[in-house]
């Protein structure tokens, strides 16, 4: 396939105005097909980078869903900030914009016919493939952790497997006095510092509606992400009210009980919930690891200049579900994966060098009312590994580093930014705006 | 694919990223997806079109490109009162600077 220059004309015409623009159709015969599995921070933001920046490609989303819950904001719901309506998508944006949505489950993927099969429509052909199939939880890695266990100790970490209405229901339900665990699992898991603005969304919740409730965290690790900013936060607006065992500190939770409502631990402790939040061991999503895409650790092994799969040829596998350390795995992170993953498919599949790739990860958190907390990150590939740039990123000044006028000040603006990052990105990936 | 633009410092930089713009001519296609794709961080706050909200600001049309590789410099060195970004720009390339200036800029 060749490029003329007219065509090569309207790419650059195409690139300014990426909407209006549709490919004349001559070329219709040999349009590249890209099909994408996952519509969700990976793969809607695959589409929508698609659509616009190569009017020439054939853009399939397959999404068994109708409407996308997000994660990002999902700790708000628990703090009464939101609303499960507020964080909740359509596809209906990015099929505007030219998108083929199928919603569908894709049940199978032949990498030799490049073809992928459904569970009710007929088979769908790729010349190029994206799987952005988020996670799935490891039942039963936490001895009596089954789906069933999840009803009365809810891990609200995949809306698409439970809706976080569930824990929010039941922390309404608890009264004052009452305690709060949440299990957490060792890393790679989905959103790292995710769990800790759980637990300060609850404890904002707590503070104005069950003033005596308190909040106990088991974790499996001895460390986490924006640990100082989260500790200093707790303690300045939430007293007493919670604490945070290690590892080391007989955090990790082997078993739980759903009957009796309580957690052991691997040292031994037996702990009694009122309200029991059980984050599991997790892996990728299972049409991934169908697919043969996953390694003995159960997340997908990519090339870090173009996230195709190192073990299947053809298939790029991106957000949460590939192993992109010391990336987190992050809704954010997931975006640029998807701009690169879809750049360097459409110039392999044409014969040609794909971009050198820069990827990008901002993730806020809530702490409290006007309270907000970041880390950043901006990650390369060099060879076979994904690299921190150094002396790049990190996460917001310590309280210390700063005056009290000017750490009041910080605080506020990242919750306010924070706000403007998810309708920025939720826009952007749902073809909104 | 490494770029010929911004070898020879900013100010060729900026010429070079510049004339990139006016053209639609073959050699330049790769590097326009590169503009994409760098720029495509920015939107994840500034939003698709970059005009901001909820006081992340407005950086559609709102500088020259010499003054949008200056800022984003300047917030490297933590001028002008940062909170996230001084952490972004440290890491990013000047040159990468110029490509975003293409896509924020006013057009020149
Ligand atoms: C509480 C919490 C808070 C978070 N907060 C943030 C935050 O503030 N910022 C941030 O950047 N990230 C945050 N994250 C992380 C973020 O949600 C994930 O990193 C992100 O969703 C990963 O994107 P993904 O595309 O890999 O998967 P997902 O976004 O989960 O999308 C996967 C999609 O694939 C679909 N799918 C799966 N299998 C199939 C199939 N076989 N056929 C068809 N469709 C299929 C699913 O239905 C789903 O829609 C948070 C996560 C949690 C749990």
């Amino acid at each position: 396939m060749r490029l003329g220059l007219s065509r090569r004309t309207l790419l650059a015409s195409a690139a300014a105005a990426p909407v209006s623009l549709a490919a004349p159709r001559v070329l219709a015969q040999g349009r590249m097909k890209l099909v994408i599995i996952g519509g969700g921070f990976g793969g809607a933001s695959a589409a929508r980078f698609a659509r616009d920046t190569f009017p020439d490609v054939e853009v399939t989303l397959i999404e068994r869903s109708r409407t996308f819950t997000t994660c990002p904001y999902g700790n708000l719901v628990l703090g009464g900030m939101r609303r499960i309506e507020d964080i909740t998508f359509t596809y209906d944006g990015l099929a505007r914009r030219g998108v083929r949505v199928v919603h569908d489950e894709a049940v199978a993927v032949d990498a030799s016919a490049k073809t992928v099969r459904l569970r009710n429509g007929s088979p769908v052909a790729y010349d190029r493939l994206i799987m952005s199939p988020g996670i799935d939880l490891r039942w039963g890695a936490i001895e009596g952790y089954t789906e069933d266990a999840a009803e009365r100790m809810p891990h609200g970490w995949a809306p698409y497997v439970q809706p976080i209405t569930v824990l929010e229901r039941q922390l309404r339900a608890m009264p004052d006095g009452g305690v709060f665990v949440m299990a957490i699992p060792d890393n790679p898991f989905r959103c790292p510092p995710g769990p800790y603005e759980r637990i300060s969304m609850v404890a904002h919740y707590f503070k104005q509606a069950k003033p005596r409730a308190k909040i106990l965290a088991l974790d499996a690790k001895n460390g986490f992400s924006k640990q100082p900013l989260f500790q200093e936060a707790w303690e300045e607006l939430y007293p007493g009210m919670i604490e945070w065992r290690g590892a080391s500190n007989d955090g990790r939770v082997v078993r739980v009980e759903p009957a009796a409502m309580t957690l052991r631990t691997e040292f031994g402790d037996t702990v009694k919930a009122d309200v029991a939040n059980v984050i599991p061991p997790q892996m990728a999503g299972r049409i991934a690891r169908d697919a043969g895409l996953a390694n003995q650790t159960g997340w997908c092994p990519v090339k870090p200049q173009t996230f195709e799969s190192a073990l299947v040829p053809g298939i790029h596998v991106i957000g949460d579900a590939s192993i992109a350390a010391p990336m987190p795995k992050s809704g954010f992170v997931a975006s640029t994966h998807a701009k690169q993953a879809v750049a360097a498919a459409v110039a392999l599949h044409r014969g040609q060098t794909p971009p050198d790739p820069v990827y990008f990860n901002t993730c806020y958190s809530h702490v409290g009312t006007d309270y907000g907390i970041s880390i950043v990150g901006v990650f390369r590939a060099q060879g076979d590994r994904f690299i921190e740039v150094p002396n790049s990123g990190g996460i917001s000044p310590r309280n210390a580093t700063m005056s009290r006028e000017r750490k009041e000040e910080q605080r506020r603006l990242e919750a306010y930014y924070a706000d403007g990052w998810y309708e920025a990105l939720t826009r952007h990936m749902f073809g909104l705006g | 694919m490494p770029s010929t633009l911004l070898r020879g410092g900013r100010k060729a930089a900026v010429t070079a990223v510049a004339g990139l713009m006016l053209a639609a001519a073959p050699a330049h296609a790769a590097d326009e997806i590169r503009v994409g794709l760098i720029s495509g961080g920015c939107v994840g706050c500034h939003g698709s079109e970059g005009g901001g909200g909820h006081g992340i600001p407005n950086i559609a049309r709102t500088m020259t490109r010499a003054e949008f590789v200056a800022t984003m410099k300047a917030f490297r060195e933590n001028k002008n009162n940062p909170t996230v970004m001084n952490r972004i720009a440290r890491g990013y390339t000047d040159e990468e600077f110029a490509l975003m200036a293409i896509r924020w800029a006013k057009p020149e």
